[in-house]
């Protein structure tokens, strides 16, 4: 691991310049449990860590009848977990918060932390030098490739390591991105860059911007939402897969949604095509395990996770009927 | 003067359990293990490592040394550059060859940490590659030149019992099975470190260890035989499993030279990474059967073939072989049998001992093939392995006597009943819908005590100090490592001499105080060394005086009945067994794959508990890692190299994943042992994983031949079975590897 200056700016503008010209100068360190492990597996080596927590007014949650809910970045899991407010209309949301890491992760990981992590892949994780980290191969392509990506991989075939991103993608969540010069707001789906477009980044922050908020719309009435997550061990585990849904029905037919997926693409991933079926679904098990039969069905496996598809159309699946109500 | 009769402190029943003295110090963090010991002057060592799986290292090239850094390798060795194990191959440090990825080079030595891994990462070794081995694929096709012997094995034996040519002749049916288990790795908490200190002549190393004695041979003939006095202390150790019976040998035998070299004392501590790519791991197996069935569907015949994998030096795989070996038919009376075993080797990080010592891989193999007879014939499993149980009296696979009772039979319908296990068994082959059940049963036993020949030839040698003030002290190499020797052991010498246990002294052995009593394995710690003190501690009451100094030795010997031909592999392989019964009952979710255990009844034979709690200790982590190894633990070596190289990568299970365990014992005393005791220590493990495996097969419809069984191994299963269900549709895997049967 290498020496750092340890910084603690007040306001985002001052954070903002400190953070100077990137990565390489300085990085945010909001609750560290991503940061302390990137630093001391020496993925990364900032000269300065600049811990956020100390501005004031970036852990607010706030929830207005009609607007919808706006989080500040430095919000922690558990407080996502344990508001009243988002269980009630955003159960995604406090849903995929509950299966997230463990207690203690939940305590110090932030919002803004959880969505700008870096990817888990062991062999970005380990002394590898992969593509992502500069090299020039692919290591889990020939590699140990079961905890990789479906679909959207080429050259880098990472998964999204997020729950949070995958819920609040459902939810068409929008984030807020501060800079110096103007605070600008972009859907979340164009907050991640797929690695077609640069494989040594995952997100479109430039040097110097802060997440400063995630604003999700207020939810329709009737709002039906959940998350599943499979996951090996019943703590600690990233999701193999999970899966988000969010939709409103008028008697046994879905009248519009979303579904999107973790641990299926080095994005969160929504499938545009199924989601636009969404609407009109019936929702009875045999029409709803139909259509969940083309979800993904551009992806192309690598040698050792084939299974993640049948896992995201039967999570699907399943979701989509347990929160209507029908039996399986 | 004697010493009371009864005293009241350490009660009446030595099985009920007492405070553990190393208790308070661990949870309060006060326990100093090896990391935290810091002398003065002392200097950091940092391995650099081979990073290519075989190899002639043309160059080693050096970055400047700043004063006072300094580096050893091979050519510094004064003594040999061989650690002292069974056989001869394994250097200390690589010499111009090397075998495996991680394998020691030479050590970058400094007086600051973070200076000294700075340099060891700039350390630029140049190769010229050679034709690598890299699985047992490749050993047996033999297409690369050996990397051992003429035929690349570091060990082949076999053994028959009666006459299996005739029963394949006589036989009315043949039942074919294959299993296979891949690396599992120990994943103590504690990394491997020691710490080697030089005095004027004398040379002491301090290590996180489980066999002192081992220790200060191969430091013996690291620094030159008889050239200095050599000492082994062993620092409080966090967790061992096996993994620190034979690699601390390597490490002190470095850190004893690079101490030599500088006059200054060295403390060498692995990282994590390091720990889990270089250190040995559980030998990945292939187990055959051919087995014969008389008229009555009876066991008549059994020709076992064993693969293991040794990764790249021999260590203790020889004797991994033939416990697996003696384990190969069972718990089971086969009137004609064949075993057959090899061990070759590979480039990999090399295999060696891990708790059960091969006995876990032939028991995952041979309870399988029993259920799968069993199903075929459509027999009931439970009933079908209880009618081929060892009974008092029978002959066991190497023709020994069985001569304890065996009381596997109340044993698995006691915990059969509790389980509901009939009933179940019955109603889950039929199971309907997303959730299936499957309940499993394994029987096995563990033989306590080294293989064969291992304890006439080690000899192991206690003592017991009575000091003035006629507090007793332990002198033993026994290691306490978390399994409770320092309960124990204090115990038994108290309840022996019939005074209060803090009378009893045992510190972590010092190889200047304690005599050679063994290594902490084998299942032997309570049994055989417990069994020496109780022997010495009676002697010792017989002649109690109070207020004088007095000493007492004594060394193991068989009890006269227990006859071993080494040669042949007939007689007694061990002196006595522990026996278990694991029930599993598991639900399965047939749209993820995903294994819900939810609970397990395990009863366990294990002589006498020494004492209750730790005794459950032992049965608890023992079932916690045999289900890590059934489930979840996949340590993955391609081309060589370890992919999961941190704690996050390597699952192994946690609070949340332990089901309900119902475990317990019954008393069975053994004669020789110590108030009846027999070994518990790895006995716990050996079954989980069958039991597992037996539950999933039920509950999925399909054959589970090969550990961990993951989610995504599930969901391939049921898309391979003939009538899949529709909506668990797999398509086919877009290129599938042929690395390792392990794989598939
Ligand atoms: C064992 C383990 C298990 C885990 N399991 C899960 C899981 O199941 N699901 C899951 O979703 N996550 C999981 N995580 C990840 C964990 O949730 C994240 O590490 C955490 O949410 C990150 O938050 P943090 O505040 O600690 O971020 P930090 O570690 O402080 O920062 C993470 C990254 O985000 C950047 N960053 C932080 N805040 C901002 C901001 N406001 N603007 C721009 N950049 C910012 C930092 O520079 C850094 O690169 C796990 C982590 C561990 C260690
Ligand atoms: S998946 Fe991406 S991060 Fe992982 S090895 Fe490949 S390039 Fe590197």
């Amino acid at each position: 691991m290498n020496h750092f200056e340890y910084l603690q700016p007040t306001d985002l503008a001052e954070a903002s310049r400190l953070l100077g010209d990137g990565p390489d100068e300085a990085m945010i360190f909001a609750g560290g449990t991503d940061m302390l492990s990137l630093l001391k597996d020496d993925v990364v080596a900032p000269r300065k860590l600049i811990n956020i927590k100390g501005i004031p007014g970036l852990d607010d949650i706030r929830y207005t009848p009609g607007n919808g809910l706006v989080l500040g970045p430095l919000v922690t899991i558990r407080a996502i977990k344990e508001n009243p407010t988002i269980r009630e209309h955003y159960p995604v949301l406090a849903e995929a918060a509950d299966v997230l890491a463990s207690p203690q992760l939940r305590n110090l990981g932030t919002l803004g932390g959880n969505l700008c992590q870096r990817p888990r892949c062991w062999y970005f994780r380990g002394d590898f030098d992969c593509l992502r980290k500069g090299g020039a191969t692919c290591y889990a392509l020939e590699g140990r490739n079961k905890y990789h990506c479906i679909i959207g991989g080429h050259p880098c075939v990472i998964v999204h390591p997020s729950d949070m991103a995958v819920a609040l993608l459902a939810l068409d969540a929008k984030v807020t991105i501060y800079t110096p010069e103007e605070t600008r707001q972009i859907p979340l789906n164009e907050f991640f860059v797929r690695p077609a477009e640069d494989y040594e980044r995952e997100h479109v922050l430039k040097p110097g911007e802060i997440m400063s908020r995630i604003e999700v719309p207020a939810p329709p009435s009737g709002m039906l939402s959940g998350y599943r997550k499979f996951m090996e061990r019943a703590v600690w585990d990233f999701a193999v897969v999970s899966v988000a849904a969010v939709f409103t029905r008028s008697g046994d037919r879905i009248t519009g949604g979303r579904v999107s997926f973790g641990g299926v693409a080095p994005v969160p991933w929504q499938d545009e095509a199924f989601n636009r079926k969404l609407s009109g679904l019936r929702l009875t098990k045999r029409s709803v395990t139909d259509a969940c039969k083309t979800l993904l069905s551009g992806a192309e496996p690598l040698s050792e996770n084939a299974f993640k598809l049948p896992l995201a159309r039967n999570l699907t699946g399943s979701l989509l009927l347990e929160l209507a109500g029908v039996p399986l | 003067m004697k010493p009371p009769e009864h005293t009241a402190t350490p009660g009446n029943d030595i099985a009920d359990p007492v405070a553990r003295p190393d208790a308070a110090a661990k949870c309060a963090g006060t326990a100093r293990y090896l990391a935290d010991l810091a002398v003065p002057g002392m200097l950091h060592a940092r391995t650099v490592r081979s990073t290519r799986p075989r190899a002639r290292i043309t160059s080693r090239r050096l970055p400047p040394l700043p004063a006072g850094f300094f580096v050893v390798e091979a050519r510094d060795i004064p003594g040999r550059n061989r650690i002292r194990m069974l056989d001869d191959d394994w250097p200390f440090f690589a010499e111009d060859i090397v075998n495996h990825i991680g394998e020691p080079i030479l050590l970058v030595v400094g007086p600051e940490a973070e200076a000294t891994a700075m340099i060891a990462s700039r350390v630029i070794i140049e190769y010229e590659d050679l034709p690598p081995i890299l699985s047992l694929d490749d050993a047996l096709a033999g297409l690369a030149p050996p990397l051992y012997g003429e035929d690349n094995c570091f060990a082949e034996y076999s053994f028959h019992k009666g006459d299996l040519p005739q029963a394949r002749r006589a036989a009315r049916q043949m039942v074919k099975d294959g299993f296979s288990t891949g690396f599992q790795e120990h994943l103590y908490l504690e990394p491997q470190g020691v710490l080697a200190v030089p005095e004027a002549g004398r040379l002491t190393v301090y290590g996180s260890m489980q066999c002192p004695y081992y220790v200060k041979k191969a430091v013996e003939q690291a620094v030159g035989e008889g050239r200095h006095h050599v000492r082994i202390v062993q620092t409080v150790t966090g967790g061992a499993f096996g993994g620190k019976e034979d690699y601390p040998s390597l490490l002190a035998g470095q850190a004893a030279v690079a101490a030599l070299k500088s006059g200054r004392p060295v403390r060498l501590v692995l990282d994590r990474t390091e720990d889990i790519a270089a250190t040995t791991k559980r030998h990945p197996s292939r187990i055959d059967f051919t087995t014969f069935l008389d008229e009555n569907d009876d066991l008549l015949g059994m020709d076992v073939d064993i693969l293991l994998d040794g990764g790249a030096y021999s260590g203790l795989s020889s004797v991994v072989l033939q416990r697996a070996m003696f384990a190969a038919s069972g718990v089971y009376r086969v009137p004609h049998l064949h075993v057959h075993g090899r061990v070759l080797a590979t480039n990999q990080v090399p295999a060696g001992a891990f708790r059960g010592f091969g006995a876990p891989q032939a028991f995952f193999a041979i309870e399988m093939h029993l259920e799968n007879i069993a199903l075929r014939l459509g027999l009931d499993p439970l009933e079908y392995k209880l009618r081929h149980a060892l009974r008092r009296g029978d002959r066991t696979c190497t023709d020994g006597l069985v001569r304890g009772a065996v009381r596997l039979p109340e044993m698995a319908t006691r915990l059969c009943e509790a389980a509901g296990y009939p009933a179940k068994q019955a109603a889950y082959t039929a199971g309907q819908g997303r959730y299936r059940r499957g309940i499993g049963l394994s029987l096995c036993y563990h033989g306590c005590g080294f293989t064969g020949q291992g304890e006439e030839l080690i000899q192991g040698t206690i003592a017991l100090h009575k000091r003035a003030d006629d507090a007793v002290e332990i002198r033993v190499a026994a290691t306490e490592m978390g399994q409770g020797a320092q309960t124990v052991l204090p115990k038994i010498v108290a309840h022996s001499l019939g005074i209060p246990l803090d009378q009893i002294h045992y510190e972590n052995p010092d190889t200047d105080i304690v005599p050679d009593s063994g290594p902490t394995v084998a299942s032997r710690t309570t049994m055989i060394v417990g069994g020496l003190l109780r022997e010495a501690a009676l002697d010792l009451k017989r002649h109690w005086q109070s207020g004088r100094v007095m000493d007492i030795r004594r060394t193991y010997h068989h009890p006269p009945h227990i006859h071993w031909d080494q040669e042949h592999f007939r007689g007694d392989a061990y002196p006595e067994y522990a026996w278990g019964v694991n029930v599993v009952e598991v639900e399965v979710d047939l749209l993820t794959g995903l294994v819900r255990v939810i609970k397990i009844w395990a009863q366990f034979d294990v002589g006498a508990p020494m004492d209750e709690r730790t005794l459950r200790g032992q049965m608890e982590g023992g079932i916690a890692q045999g289900l890590g190894y059934a489930l979840w633990e996949k340590l993955e070596v391609d081309d060589g190299r370890v992919q999961q190289q941190r704690i996050r990568d390597y699952t192994i299970p946690t609070f949340m994943d332990m089901p309900p365990v119902e475990s317990g014992s019954v008393y069975n005393p053994y004669e020789f042992g110590p108030f009846g005791a027999k070994g518990a220590g790895e006995l716990t493990l050996v079954g989980v994983a069958p039991a597992v495996a037996a539950a999933v097969q039920q509950a999925i419809g399909c054959p589970v031949d090969m550990i961990p069984v993951t989610p995504e191994m599930i969901l391939r299963r049921i898309r391979n079975r003939k009538h899949a269900k529709p909506d668990s549709e797999i398509p086919p895997e877009s290129s599938p590897r042929s690395r390792s049967r392990a794989d598939t």
